[in-house]
C-alpha cells in the first residue's frame, strides 16, 4: 500500500491583508483574510525547493513531480533545480511536471502514487505557486504563494493511501488563460461554473465512496482547493459535508488561492491535525474539467510539523510593498 | 563593473551555489569555500566534498545602494533601494560573502543566519539561482512546517 512517509510546507515571509487590499482597491476577494506573497528573489522553484528540503531525503528517489502554474520558464524541464538543489541529481529518477490547472498537484500525486506502487522506491511530489503581475481588484487578487512537498513510499507512518477516483469531461469556458497570457479569463456565468464543479467533484466522490464502502461522514477532514464556500456547499452539501470537516483544513483564507499547491497544502494541514486512524479526503478540481478524489488514513507519524503555525505566520506588508512584490511597480 | 558569470561557469558551480558544497583538505582538514584547486592552508591537492550546514553568524555587513550595485543586481537595487550583503561565518569555519534576504530590520554582527536558495539575477535570459542568508528559522511560525 502506498504511503506518505513525510510532508512539509513552506510559505514566503510577506503577507498582505484583505483589509489592506480593500482600503487601496475598494474591494477584496470574498472570504480572504490575508494572503502570502512571494519575495522579490523567490519564485515557484525556490519555494518548491524550500519545502522539499524539509523532507528526509538521503538518496535519489525513483520519481519526482513538480506541479505549478507559475514556473519561471514556459518551455523547459525545471524540476532539475529541485533534484540538484536537494543533492539528488543523477541517473534513476523519473521527473514529471504538471502545469496546466489547479488540479496539477493531485495529478502529480496520483501519478506518482501509481509509480510508487508499480516501481517501488520513493517519489517526491512538490507543488508550488508564486503569483506575480496582478495587483488589481479582479479575480486574480485571490492568488497567493506557497509550497507543499510529500514523500511517497511503499510504506510509511504518516498516512496510507486508501484509494482514489477521478472524473474527466469537457466543460468549455471556465476560468482559463490562453497560451502566453498571465491573467485569467472567465466567462463569468456562475451557475454554469457551479454546475461544472458539481459534476466534476461529485463525479469523482461518487465513484470513490462506494469503492471504500464509506460515506462522507467517515472522513474527519475534507481538503478542498476552491475559494468559494458556496460552490462547496452546492456540490457537497447534499452528500452531508459539514463545516468542521473542511474549514479547519482550508488554507485559502490565510494564504490566498494556491493553485496547484492548494490541495497539497490543505493535505499537509490535515495530516498535521490528524490522529492515527483519521480518514482524510482530498478533492481537487481543474477547470476544463477534471477532478480527483483521493483518500488517506492517517498513521502514528502524522502531526507535529507546525504546518498550521506556518500557514498563520508571515510579516504583513503595506500596499506599496505589495505592488513591488507583485512586480506591478 | 559586474562580474559576468557565463552559463557554463554557472553550471559548473551549481553544487556550491545550490548546496554549499565545500572542500575538506585530505591532508590538514582545512575546510574551504568555494572549492579551489589546492588547499589554502597546506597547498595539498587532495580533498573531499563537504556539504556545509548553511548555518552561521553575521561577521560583518554592509548596505549596497542602487548607485553601488553591480549591473546584474541593479534591477534589484533599484526596486528595493539597495540590499544588504554580509560576511557570514559558517559553523564549519569558512567565512563567505552573500546577500541577506527577508530582513525586517537592519542586521547586526552576531545575528544567526541560515542559507536559502533564491533567485539572484537573470542574464542572457537564464535565471541564476544561488544562496543568500536569512534570519528566518526553519519550523518557525513564519516560514516552514515540516
Amino acid at each position: 500500500m502506498v504511503a506518505i512517509a513525510s510532508y512539509a510546507c513552506h510559505f514566503p515571509q510577506a503577507a498582505v491583508t484583505a483589509e489592506t487590499l480593500r482600503t487601496a482597491l475598494g474591494a477584496a476577494p470574498r472570504g480572504l483574510t490575508r494572503k502570502r506573497v512571494a519575495g522579490p528573489d523567490e519564485d515557484a522553484l525556490t519555494l518548491a525547493l524550500a519545502a522539499a528540503r524539509d523532507l528526509p531525503l538521503d538518496d535519489i528517489p525513483r520519481g519526482m513531480a513538480l506541479a505549478s502554474m507559475s514556473l519561471p520558464y514556459a518551455r523547459r524541464v525545471q524540476a532539475g533545480l529541485l533534484v540538484d538543489g536537494l543533492g539528488l541529481a543523477g541517473a534513476g529518477a523519473f521527473i514529471s511536471e504538471h502545469t496546466t490547472s489547479a488540479r496539477a498537484g493531485t495529478e502529480a500525486l496520483t501519478l506518482h502514487a501509481a509509480l510508487t506502487e508499480g516501481w517501488g522506491g520513493r517519489s517526491v511530489v512538490v507543488a508550488a505557486e508564486a503569483a506575480r503581475g496582478h495587483a488589481g481588484a479582479g479575480a486574480d487578487a485571490r492568488l497567493g504563494a506557497g509550497a507543499a512537498a510529500l514523500l511517497l513510499a511503499p510504506s510509511g507512518g504518516v498516512a496510507s493511501l486508501l484509494g482514489s477516483e477521478h472524473y474527466a469531461a469537457e466543460d468549455p469556458g471556465l476560468a482559463f488563460s490562453l497560451a502566453g497570457e498571465q491573467a485569467r479569463r472567465d466567462v463569468e456565468v456562475p451557475g454554469y461554473a457551479a454546475a461544472a464543479y458539481q459534476r466534476a467533484i461529485g463525479g469523482a466522490v461518487d465513484a470513490l465512496l462506494p469503492a471504500l464502502d464509506a460515506d462522507l461522514a467517515r472522513f474527519r477532514f475534507v481538503v478542498l482547493d476552491v475559494d468559494d464556500p458556496r460552490l462547496i456547499a452546492k456540490a457537497l452539501g447534499p452528500a452531508g459535508l459539514q463545516d468542521q470537516q473542511w474549514r479547519p483544513v482550508w488554507p485559502y483564507p490565510q494564504t490566498g488561492e494556491l493553485g496547484a499547491a492548494g490541495a497539497l497544502v490543505g493535505l499537509c494541514v490535515a495530516l498535521d491535525g490528524a490522529a492515527a486512524g483519521d480518514w482524510i479526503l482530498v478533492l481537487s478540481y481543474g477547470g476544463g474539467s477534471a477532478a480527483d478524489a483521493i483518500a488517506f488514513e492517517a498513521g502514528h507519524e502524522a502531526g507535529g510539523r507546525g504546518v498550521e503555525a506556518a500557514v498563520q505566520g508571515g510579516v504583513e506588508v503595506d500596499f506599496a510593498a505589495y505592488l513591488k512584490l507583485m512586480e506591478v511597480i | 563593473m559586474g562580474a559576468h558569470v557565463s552559463v557554463p561557469m554557472y553550471h559548473r558551480t551549481l553544487p556550491q551555489r545550490l548546496r554549499l558544497e565545500a572542500q575538506r583538505c585530505s591532508a590538514c582538514g582545512q575546510v574551504q569555500f568555494p572549492p579551489r584547486a589546492a588547499c589554502e592552508a597546506c597547498r595539498a591537492a587532495d580533498s573531499e566534498v563537504l556539504a556545509l550546514s548553511g548555518r552561521g553568524t553575521v561577521h560583518a555587513w554592509t548596505f549596497i545602494t542602487a548607485a553601488g550595485a553591480p549591473p546584474e543586481f541593479s534591477d534589484q537595487a533599484a526596486q528595493a533601494g539597495g540590499y544588504y550583503v554580509a560576511i557570514v561565518e559558517l559553523e564549519e569555519g569558512p567565512r563567505i560573502t552573500a546577500q541577506l534576504t527577508d530582513l525586517t530590520e537592519a542586521p547586526a554582527v552576531g545575528d544567526r543566519v541560515t542559507a536559502v536558495v533564491r533567485k539572484l539575477y537573470r542574464e542572457e535570459g537564464v535565471q541564476r539561482y544561488g544562496f543568500k542568508f536569512t534570519m528566518r528559522v526553519a519550523g518557525a511560525a513564519n516560514e516552514s512546517g515540516s
